[in-house]
């Protein structure tokens, strides 16, 4: 870390003076913001070899005067995974630059670049978070059509989420990943990096927090085998954080339950999204409850898609008599229906083909019948995707439904999970 | 014993069966088998034995002669059935051994001919249609309490089971004829009517079986009850009206059938592995009261799963290995 943290606080410090000025301007007009600023924004191809034609297309900012660009993880993933059959360039005004990755972050989805022989000011990054509802512009290249300035407000970080995310009203659109996010001063306070799709201008960025760590790495070998490396250790140490977190966040909820239609189960911790709903249908004799919960903001990775994540579904199925039969005709096709790993492409090369295996199983005073599958990571020994499906077979009247889907964990996460889950389900027979 | 039949358009006319040899015919009024046809001369042929002792019939220097099919032929021999021309009449000869006499047993009394009025075939079909509804509605998922119009389903199933058996029988009667089997439509949905009878059979043996048995076990017996039931119900159709030992002839079948059974087996299964879909089994089924049947515990399943994790492991560490080649 000490190695560049001076580099990047003397790019603050030199460039500070020659930045007031325009600073302050900008606080009136936008236009003066985005003449100021053109210069040091950055269009980031991912391309083949082919001058006209991208694999993929983002934005960037440069943070130095030595040419470092801060851009998203996601936007150089298919470089990070291949760079033997990708090369990267950096677009500006015209201009085009030869870049060099430096370094990664998948968890809070970010990248540094290398370019060189570029003559614009670096931008300042904010050392103070802002204030929520405070305004802010974001730049960058929407859908590679030109360099465009987005303005909204800033609301602080969103309150769940397995990493931390600025939540920001404003309609960022696809392309603009990598672009800055600005404070009223012009300094950094983020990057953009998604969007929430159905939501109406719901955008995400990263907090600028995180880039001190990012622009304190060391640089990376850019061969295969040396970014593959790396990719296994943030992932294996994103596992890590992530398993060791929830299981002690399962531990401090001790015995706390919550109800869900005729059953009390184990209560999620608060870092999970949850949902609850419970639906009474007269004519089919059958009262449906169910809780379901997810992390939020989990990274996503290049051909593997999200890591560190976790969802889990919690369903009661309250049944009157004579209903049974048909219900427990129904339940295969309903397990079925949440299994995630059989989705997989069998033929995928990041993935193993998904073994799987399914018994009858006694957990207390419930008999469940388990069907789970496991698909592991070829580039990435010992993480699994996972997939549990549990039904309860003890009784006809009260049919408990438990899935629980990990992607990007090892076995150990899923045992605990599943059987703190299992051995928590109580049956109540109380009907709501 | 010989038999000879004149025949005529196809239908036998006349038989005599002779007990000795020689035997001659021809159309003068002293012959063992006369035939009073122009184009037959007086004695026209003889049916004796030749010098090697075997049966032949042989021209007396008719006008005529003796045809086999389009050829003349000076003598012709009856090792077995025969068909051949005197002159323009048409002979049929069989040599015949009393050992041949088939005992008709009690099973093999419904493959005689026999007419059935529009009765019988109404009732044939009926029972045909039911075994088809039985077989839906002994289907856990056919009672889903998601499921609606359930009388709409089986309205249309019977329609098509009114549809769809006669059809199969045309089918299998059109298969059969090829073989040269002797049959009518209605025995071939006869057959079929009995056997629609299977599917709910094995639905309600599945049923029972569920709990006492381990999932696996479970598995397995469900898989030889539906290759029996398949094997069986193939061999009884291909013995419709096929009177003797259809018992072996059946047993032949249903072996034949197994080993058919498990080649395509063997070869899905590889192929199965090779494209990589999981085995997934969901299959669950109301407990028969507070019977929940064998179960493991929870720390025996997670080693199964354990199990499961490692083998997709070794999987991908190969699969790593032809990447980094």
């Amino acid at each position: 870390m000490s190695a560049l943290v001076p580099a990047a606080l003397a790019a603050v410090l030199l460039f500070g003076p020659d930045e007031q000025a325009p600073a302050r301007r900008s606080r009136a007009t936008n236009e003066g913001t985005y003449d100021r600023l053109k210069p040091s924004l950055f269009t980031i191809e991912v391309h083949s070899g082919n001058v006209n034609a991208k694999s993929t297309l983002g934005s960037a900012y440069l943070v130095s005067s030595d040419g470092r660009l801060v851009t998203n993880y996601h936007v150089v993933g298919t470089y990070v995974s291949d760079p033997e059959r990708y090369q990267l360039r950096a677009k500006s005004g015209g201009g085009e630059f030869p870049a060099r990755l430096l370094s990664f972050d998948l968890v809070n989805d970010l990248a540094l670049l290398q370019v060189e022989g570029v003559q614009a000011a670096p931008l300042r990054i904010a050392t103070r978070a802002p204030q929520p509802g405070s305004k802010v512009v974001a730049f960058g290249n929407p859908e590679g059509l030109g360099l465009s300035l987005v303005e909204g407000i800033f609301n602080g970080d969103a309150e769940k989420g397995l990493v931390d995310r600025m939540l920001l009203s404003m309609p960022l659109n696809s392309g603009m990943s990598g672009g800055p996010i600005l404070n009223g001063a012009g300094e950094v306070i983020g990057t953009n990096v998604a969007i929430e799709r159905e939501s109406n201008s719901l955008s995400f960025g990263v907090p600028a927090s995180k880039l001190r760590a990012l622009l304190a790495r060391p640089p990376l070998a850019t061969d295969k085998r040396s970014l593959r490396a790396e990719t296994r250790r943030q992932l294996a140490g994103l596992e890590r954080e992530t398993s060791e977190r929830l299981m002690r966040e399962f531990e401090k909820m001790g015995d706390a339950t919550v109800v869900v239609g005729g059953m009390h189960v184990p209560r999620p911790p608060a870092v999970f999204e949850c949902w609850d709903d419970s639906e009474l249908h007269r004519e089919e004799g059958i009262t449906k409850s169910q809780y379901s919960c997810n992390l939020q903001f989990t990274p996503q990775v290049e051909e593997l898609g999200e890591v560190a994540a976790v969802s889990l579904l919690l369903e009661h199925f309250g049944a009157q008599s004579g209903s049974g039969f048909g219900l427990f005709g129904w339940l295969p096709e309903h397990a079925r229906s949440h299994n995630q790993v059989v989705a997989i492409d069998p033929k995928s090369e990041s993935f193993s083909p998904p073994r799987c295996t399914a018994e009858r199983v006694r957990v207390g005073e419930i008999v469940w019948k388990i069907t789970s599958c496991a698909s592991a990571y070829v580039e990435h020994p010992g993480l699994f995707d996972f997939d549990l499906a549990a039904t309860s077979v003890s009784d006809p009247h009260d049919v408990v439904f438990v899935s629980l889907q990990l992607s990007g964990f090892r076995l150990e996460p899923l045992l605990s999970l599943s059987r703190r889950l299992l051995e928590g389900v109580r049956v109540t027979g109380k009907r709501p | 014993m010989i038999a000879l039949r004149l025949v005529k358009d196809g239908a036998v006319v006349r038989e005599t069966v002779f007990r000795s040899l020689p035997v001659t015919l021809g159309r003068g009024a002293d012959c063992d088998f006369p035939i009073f046809d122009d184009s037959v001369s007086r004695r026209h042929a003889v049916l004796e034995r030749d010098p090697a002792g075997s049966l032949v019939l042989r021209d007396l220097g008719s006008r005529n002669g003796l045809h086999l099919g389009p050829q003349r032929v000076a003598s012709l021999p009856v090792a077995a059935l025969v068909h051949c021309l005197v002159g323009t009449v048409e002979l049929e000869i069989e040599p015949l051994r009393d050992s041949d006499t088939l005992e008709i047993r009690l099973h093999d009394w419904r493959n005689l001919e026999r007419r059935r009025g529009a009765r019988a075939h109404l009732r044939t079909l009926a029972l045909g249609t039911a075994g088809w509804l039985a077989a839906w509605v002994t289907e856990p998922s056919f009672w889903s309490p998601w499921e609606k119009g359930r009388t709409v389903t089986l309205l249309s199933q019977a329609l098509a089971a009114l549809v769809g058996l006669p059809l199969l029988g045309v089918l299998l009667l059109v298969l059969l004829k090829a073989f040269g089997r002797k049959l009518r439509l209605a025995d071939a949905l006869e057959t079929l009517a009995r056997l629609v009878w299977l599917a709910p059979l094995v639905n309600v043996v599945s049923f029972v079986a569920y709990y006492p048995l381990s999932s696996s076990a479970y598995d397995a017996l469900r898989g030889l009850v539906v290759l029996a039931a398949l094997a069986w119900g193939a061999g009884t159709l291909a013995a419709i009206r096929r009177t003797g030992n259809s018992r072996l002839f059946r047993a032949a079948w249903a072996a034949a059938l197994l080993v058919l059974a498990a080649g395509i087996g063997v070869v899905a299964g590889l192929s199965h592995d090779k494209a990589g879909e999981p085995e997934l089994d969901f299959h669950v089924q109301m407990p028969l009261g507070s019977f929940a049947g064998r179960s493991e515990t929870l720390d025996a399943y997670f080693a199964q799963l354990s199990l499961a994790a490692q083998q997709a492991a070794a999987e991908a560490a190969t699969e790593r290995g032809k990447l980094n080649e």
